[in-house]
């Protein structure tokens, strides 16, 4: 993927998982696993060790956390489940790392 | 599970029907309201998942695909971000419950549509080149003053300037990205309906000098004076697009009110973030 191509697909990104218009929360499923989702596509899209070095993976996952808290606000889902995404997300992390290495 | 639920890419203002495949294949079509319609799939009360990127990455793309598509169709299309689903409730069906929601936002849907008819977003993101900044800075006779006193003098004194120096390249470079961000604004805002600073939390490797990023909206007849402009400002620039109207879906908000002061704001974050001067 060449550079002009990367920034496309970075700009759609953050557009889809970001932004657009949002309904009314009690009448949508809950979505915390967007976060999820949104973390292994730009894992697949970024150098992580780039990531690393930015130090935007430490913003990235300070801005899931509000998305969860916003999320939890929203649907009130069960603090367990939400812990157990963020041990998935670290997993995730680590693993892309240790791969990259 | 039975698909009871309704996946939606976006709004649109029709009441003719319209057939598409989205994501994974799905049949999409129209729920009509009285003026606006949903762009629909049926679906389970769950939402799309995966840990594989490249199927992430196709899900995403097929709900975009959707949106261009109708975009193309409809001349604008209200767009809903990545897995809205709407569930059934008690008493009513995710149909049933959609087409409240399209009737009781009427206004709202009538006041974007009005904002985003006849109109697309791209993204721009705009870069300078620090090395050539920083020759610039060095050229200008204040610094070069210092420089000349600070090989004059003692070591001591030579010390002092040193540090005074930094500090003065340091001001500089913030006035000269500050004018940049200005001169940029000041040109582009005459050219768009609607502008958007982007805080994206993704950083590529070869963006280690972007001086901003941002949404535009823009007629679709201004799109090649936005180009051209770009083309002959001396910018290094980046220009993504069209994207349905992600960033200008709140009628409510004048976007460039709020644009000048966070052209302020991000100018110290952005040095800050380069370690501009230490690394320079």
């Amino acid at each position: 993927m060449d550079n002009v191509n990367k920034i496309g697909i970075v700009e759609l990104i953050d557009r889809i998982l970001e932004k657009g218009a949002i309904l009314n929360a009690d009448l949508i499923i809950t979505v915390a696993e967007v976060p999820l989702l949104a973390a292994n596509l730009r894992l697949a899209l970024a150098n992580v060790e780039t990531m690393i070095k930015y130090g935007v993976m430490s913003d990235w996952l300070e801005a899931t956390d509000i998305t969860e808290k916003e999320t939890k606000k929203n649907s009130k889902p069960q603090p367990a489940i939400l812990e157990e995404q963020k041990q998935e997300k670290i997993l995730l992390y680590e693993k892309e790392n240790n791969r990259k290495k | 599970m039975s698909n009871n639920a309704l996946y939606i890419y976006g709004i649109i203002k029709t009441s003719k029907n319209w057939k598409e495949h989205g994501i994974k294949g799905n049949n999409v079509f129209l729920i009509n309201g009285r003026d606006f319609s949903a762009i629909a799939h049926r679906c389970e009360e769950k939402p799309y998942i995966s840990n594989n990127p490249i199927e992430v990455k196709d899900l995403i793309l097929a709900h975009n695909n959707i949106l261009d598509k109708a975009m193309k169709n409809f001349d604008a299309v209200i767009p809903l971000s990545f897995n809205t689903i709407i569930k059934t409730s008690e008493e009513k069906t995710a149909e049933e419950n959609l087409r409240i929601w399209l009737k009781d936002n009427k206004e709202n849907l009538l006041k974007i549509w009005d904002k985003i008819i006849g109109k697309n977003e791209y993204g721009i993101r705009i870069y300078y080149e620090k090395k050539k900044l920083l020759e610039k800075i060095k050229e200008l006779y204040e610094i070069k003053q210092l420089q000349q006193k600070s090989q004059i003098e003692s070591e001591g004194v030579a010390y002092l300037l040193k540090g005074k120096i930094k500090d003065e390249i340091n001001k500089k470079a913030q006035e000269q990205i500050f004018e940049y961000k200005q001169n940029f604004y000041n040109n582009i805002k005459e050219l768009v309906s609607d502008i958007t600073i982007n805080r994206s939390k993704i950083l590529l490797d070869e963006e280690k000098n972007l001086l901003v990023s941002i949404s535009i909206l823009v007629d679709k007849k201004q799109i090649q004076k936005v180009n051209s402009y770009l083309v002959n400002s001396n910018f290094y620039f980046n220009i993504a697009g069209p994207f349905a109207p992600y960033s200008f879906i709140n009628p409510q908000e004048s976007n460039f009110q709020d644009l000048q002061k966070s052209i302020i704001s991000e100018v110290s974050e952005t040095l800050k973030n380069k370690g501009f001067c230490r690394n320079g």
